[in-house]
């Protein structure tokens, strides 16, 4: 354990500035990140699902639309998990491990593209807000108020109903959500950033309030708002495939969890059926799971005094 | 104390406005033909229907004026307008459905209480025991496992294999107590699970606080037994805080509702949203959304001014 010498810590892991006042900030996070409870595992799966989606192509898996036949040209349709299909083929004798796999690129797309929109617009309105205070604060927050009233998988619902369903819709649909989180999130921190030294330093060597408000308190609201990106995108994985799951997803025949799990839903009085939705509903699970848990952990790391934010939801 | 309720009723007015208006205009910025859209009839409509169509949608008027209609007709008569599709009026269907929502979704919270808070007493009088550790990764795990999935897994175990309970269906309590209950066991579940782990994370997190305070030394230090200590003294102070999650708890039980009602063929909100959605019935979604997003902004003020005076050493700045 070389490396572990080269930063001092304190006996709780805090890093210690050397004799020259430096940090090692990414490596130290890293470590006490890394340390956090279930972390491990939970970046494990990320990183798989991540994989899956980029290199699903290169496979050795059936494409997701191929219908498997048999000899007479019939489809080998029904099949439960075998050697052949690991995870089972549905009635038209697709394969459920391919369709499983190509939907990770669809889930982690809208996951991270609806959580990354919310943290665009959020960060912006959040920081306006915070900064200025008064009444341009009193306004913007109301709005975001507003916005937290509709419960989000029913706003998405109902902006998909208007805006249509193709992906770009559907991440602005999940994505307007998480907007208020994260102006929250900004709104705090930059409401303490901007009572500080530094600030009414830059503001004496005159500074204009966009550059405070760039280099200042943009900067320092980074973090918690990385935090608020993990656990919206769990937030929008969830929402993506209850919006598949109710047939107001993408369209198929492109595969969602969300679509399979409804595929399961319609033949499961049959008792027949199961690994159609067990594996897509486990997949959403653990990859729901796995955000939820780096998201808790970065906050952990980067800062304990904020817990709260998307707990639930 | 009366300034912070004068306050938190002027912004809760201020936001209600606010989400009228959104809901609204989310159907005002529709992409393409509004006419050939609300009234769900197609773009290839002739010209004399369309002008049909915008009289009788008032869709010939501008577009505030069309709000000020929509708003006015709702606050004055209750008229939330008609079906685009049936014709029909939305008002008294909305509120039979609202109803039903509702009797599932007081029932969801019950579950999610009587599951959460003991959950969360327990896990908080042995801080990292076994039991603390069971609840906490439990409610994590609670809220990562998706509605559907936890419908689907209670329909295969209760109905497909042990054949106990009814696949779908819903019953008044009061028309048929039993019937009622049966029919209720997998909707309340499916979201009183949720409930009950965001429950037993505060119900949790205050008891650790309360345990600390001094009156509960107090009471431990004139020789009572920790069970008295816990039930008489802790417990009422420490379930407090729980009251301020109530709005929370009541946007999740709409948000559940749109999948349960859909899983377990309930008619109440959720499954006409959905319907609704999926046929384009736009006017049915606008009344929708802009009665849930209400009920959820009038829950959270209620939250906020009860829990000001059920503890009155809370003190507004």
């Amino acid at each position: 354990m070389a490396e572990q010498a080269t930063v001092a810590t304190t006996a709780s892991g805090y890093p210690i500035p050397d004799e020259l006042g430096r940090f090692e900030p990414l490596r130290t996070f890293m470590r006490r990140f890394f340390r956090v409870r279930l972390v491990r595992p939970a970046m494990f799966i990320l990183v798989a699902f991540v994989l899956i989606a980029v290199f699903v192509d290169l496979f050795p898996i059936p494409g997701f639309q191929e219908q498997a036949t048999d000899e007479n040209g019939l489809y080998i349709s029904w099949q439960s998990p075998n050697a052949d299909h690991p995870f089972g083929t549905d009635k038209i004798g697709r394969d459920t491990f391919s369709r499983v796999l190509n939907a990770t690129r669809i889930a982690l797309a809208v996951g991270f593209g609806a959580s990354l929109f919310g943290a665009v617009f959020g960060l912006p309105i959040g920081i306006a807000a915070g900064y200025a205070r008064g009444a341009v604060d009193e306004v913007l927050m109301r709005v975001m108020d507003a916005v937290l009233a509709f419960p989000g998988l029913i706003l998405a619902l109902a902006l998909v109903s208007v805006l249509g369903r193709d992906i770009i819709n559907i991440i602005i649909a999940v994505g307007i959500a998480n907007i208020p989180w994260v102006a929250r999130i900004a709104r705090s921190m930059a409401l303490s950033v901007r009572e500080q030294d530094y600030v009414l330093a830059g503001r004496t060597i005159g500074a204009s309030n966009l550059r405070i408000m760039m280099r200042y308190v943009l900067p320092n609201s980074f973090q918690p708002v990385i935090v608020q990106v993990s656990l919206g995108a769990g937030f929008a994985i969830i929402a993506e495939a209850g919006l598949s799951f109710l047939g107001l997803g993408i369209r198929p025949p492109e595969p969602t969890w969300g679509g399979l799990v409804s595929e399961g839903r319609q033949v499961i009085i049959t008792g027949d059926g199961w690994w159609l939705w067990v594996f897509p509903g486990a997949c959403i699970a653990l990859l729901v799971w796995s955000l939820n848990i780096i998201g808790d952990g970065l906050r952990d790391v980067l800062d304990p005094r904020l817990r709260g934010g998307l707990e639930g939801d | 104390m009366s300034t912070y309720i004068t306050v938190r009723v002027f912004q809760s007015v201020f936001v209600i406005i606010l989400v009228a208006i959104a809901s609204f205009a989310i159907f005002r910025i529709l992409p393409g033909d509004a006419t050939a859209a609300l009234s769900g009839e197609g773009e290839a409509i002739s010209v004399e229907r369309r002008l049909q169509i915008e009289e009788r949608l008032g869709l010939n008027k501008s577009v505030p004026e069309q709000m000020i209609n929509w708003l006015g007709a709702i606050i004055t008569s209750g008229d939330f307008g008609r079906s685009t599709l049936t014709n029909r009026s939305i008002g008294p269907e909305l509120i039979q459905r609202l109803q039903n929502t509702l009797h599932v979704g007081v029932a969801t919270m019950i579950v999610g209480m009587l599951i959460g808070i003991p959950a969360g007493v327990l896990s908080a009088i042995k801080p990292n025991s076994l039991i603390d550790r069971l609840v906490t990764t439990l409610s994590v795990g609670g809220v990562a496992i998706p509605d559907y999935l936890t419908g689907l897994i209670l329909i295969l175990l209760l109905v497909v294999t042990w054949d106990v309970l009814p696949a779908a269906g819903f019953v008044r309590i009061w028309v048929d107590p039993v019937a009622s209950i049966r029919s209720l066991v997998m909707p309340t579940l499916v979201v009183g699970w949720v409930l009950s782990a965001i429950v037993a994370r505060q119900t949790r997190s205050s008891m650790l606080e309360v345990m600390r305070q001094d009156y509960v030394r107090t009471a431990r230090a004139k020789g009572l037994r920790e069970r008295r200590v816990i039930a008489l003294h802790a417990l009422r102070n420490g379930l407090l805080p729980v009251v301020t999650i109530v709005g929370l708890l009541l946007a999740r039980v709409f948000a559940g509702a749109v999948i349960v009602e859909q899983i377990f063929n309930i008619p109440g909100m959720g499954r006409w949203l959905v319907q609704a959605a999926l046929q384009r019935d736009l006017l049915i979604v606008q009344a929708m959304i802009l009665v849930i997003a209400i009920a959820i902004v009038i829950a959270n003020l209620l939250t906020d001014i009860s829990y000001g005076m059920l503890d009155p050493r809370i003190r507004y700045g």
